[in-house]
């Protein structure tokens, strides 16, 4: 906590923090309501993959805690998008965009899930991903956005929770054939969750705009070494294989390598679409459409 | 860029948490169509964890902020010294100290 200070206080980035009426340049409004809208939408459109797999899940009180889930989630879409709201960005805008494929998704959302075992391994990857930048991110400079960040955190731990226990359930009492599909989904996700960090840092990082005003706090490369460091020891005490080539600590650096990212693959499945992205786009629109009416009507009858 | 700042279907949220006998505190923001849709948009989104005793929702057109200009007006607390509960005690020991000296 004393080192984050120190930080701040030497990062003449992260000194200016804005709240939602202070003044504040054009350029750092657009800034700032781009982060939070990118991330109400990968919220929303990310809850979709386990969404479809709310009427399949084998055990009630999972099914329960995986409906409590992707209420939290779009909760956290909710909690964003009105951070985008007040920045001049709508929530209609958010989705419409998808809807009308304008918007990138992340990378991660573009897959769905191809059984039951492959959810907790997957969900484990993701939470801890998600919670290493919302840790970072909630130091920004943009208040209400670090304040949802904050509140979603505490949500987000609660999934951590559920996929570390979902994973260890598996792992403990089911079958081998179970088992070796746990390997597999950490095999396909961890590379994926590397990519979902985002390009290696260049040596210009340091221009772009969103870290220029300090509402990208970490650079892509900080927070993935922070994220192998914390997520590669948790899969081993949960008894996956985590080979040496996939990710391996330089015991005197501290330093971890890890297996490399098809970089232009991963560019091209977020241009292009994954398996599941024109499902969801269609989703979005279908939502969209069906609802519109009922929007309509309750903000007719609003007084 | 467009700011909306008098949304007037903007709701700030304020929540009281662990406990009925503590302030309520200020979350965050919701939109509503009307007054009670934004209480029910509240609910579901802030009292998801922690058991919340008070909701409240008030139209953001309805607070009185204070702006940047009041911050020197407000900060004054810590400036007035003498107005602290610490402050005759230590006053007592600096004065017992200048008479021994």
């Amino acid at each position: 906590m004393t080192e984050n200070a120190d930080d701040r206080a030497q990062d003449a980035r992260l000194a200016v923090r804005y709240e939602r009426w202070d003044d504040m340049s054009d350029e750092y409004r657009a800034a700032a309501a781009k982060v939070a809208s990118f991330q109400a939408l990968a919220e929303l459109v990310g809850v979709l993959p386990f969404n479809e797999w709310m009427d399949r899940v084998p055990d009630y009180t999972r099914k329960q805690m995986l409906v409590a889930k992707i209420q939290d989630e779009v909760g956290h879409g909710h909690v964003t998008a009105r951070v985008a709201e007040d920045l001049g960005v709508t929530r209609e805008e958010i989705l419409e965009d998808f809807a009308a494929g304008r918007t990138k998704l992340l990378n991660i959302f573009h897959y769905g899930f191809d059984s039951w075992e492959e959810i907790g391994p997957a969900a484990l990857l993701m939470n801890s991903a998600a919670l290493v930048q919302f840790q970072s991110l909630d130091k920004g400079t943009y208040l209400p956005y670090a304040r949802a960040l904050k509140k979603i955190g505490k949500e987000e731990a609660f999934h951590y929770n559920h996929a570390l226990d979902l994973t260890h359930q598996i792992l403990s009492e089911g079958e081998a054939e179970q088992r070796a599909i746990v390997q597999t989904a950490f095999d396909t996700w961890f590379p994926r969750l590397l990519a979902y960090f985002g390009p290696p840092d260049s040596d210009r990082y340091h221009e772009n705009v969103g870290y220029q005003f300090g509402l990208k706090v970490d650079s892509n490369d900080e927070l993935r070494q922070r994220w192998i460091a914390k997520i590669v020891r948790v899969f081993r005490e949960l008894g996956v294989h985590v080979s040496d080539d996939i990710a391996r600590c330089d015991e005197e650096t501290g330093e971890w390598t890890y297996c490399e990212v098809d970089w232009v693959a991963s560019k091209k499945l977020i241009t292009e679409g994954g398996p599941k992205y024109q499902e969801w786009v269609d989703t979005v629109r279908g939502s969209l459409a069906r609802n519109q009416r009922y929007r309509k009507a309750a903000l007719a009858l609003a007084v | 860029m467009r700011t909306i700042d008098d949304d007037p279907k903007a709701y700030e949220v304020f929540v009281q948490v662990g406990g009925s006998g503590k302030p309520l505190q200020y979350v965050g923001s919701v939109r509503g169509a009307d007054p009670i849709l934004a209480w029910h948009a509240a609910k579901e989104v802030f009292t998801r964890r922690e058991d919340c005793t008070q909701l409240w929702v008030v139209p953001r057109a309805a607070v009185i902020r204070s702006d940047a200009e009041d911050r020197i007006v407000l900060s004054k607390g810590s400036a007035r010294r003498y107005r602290l509960a610490s402050y005759p005690s230590t006053r007592r020991r600096m004065r017992s100290r200048s008479e021994l000296a």
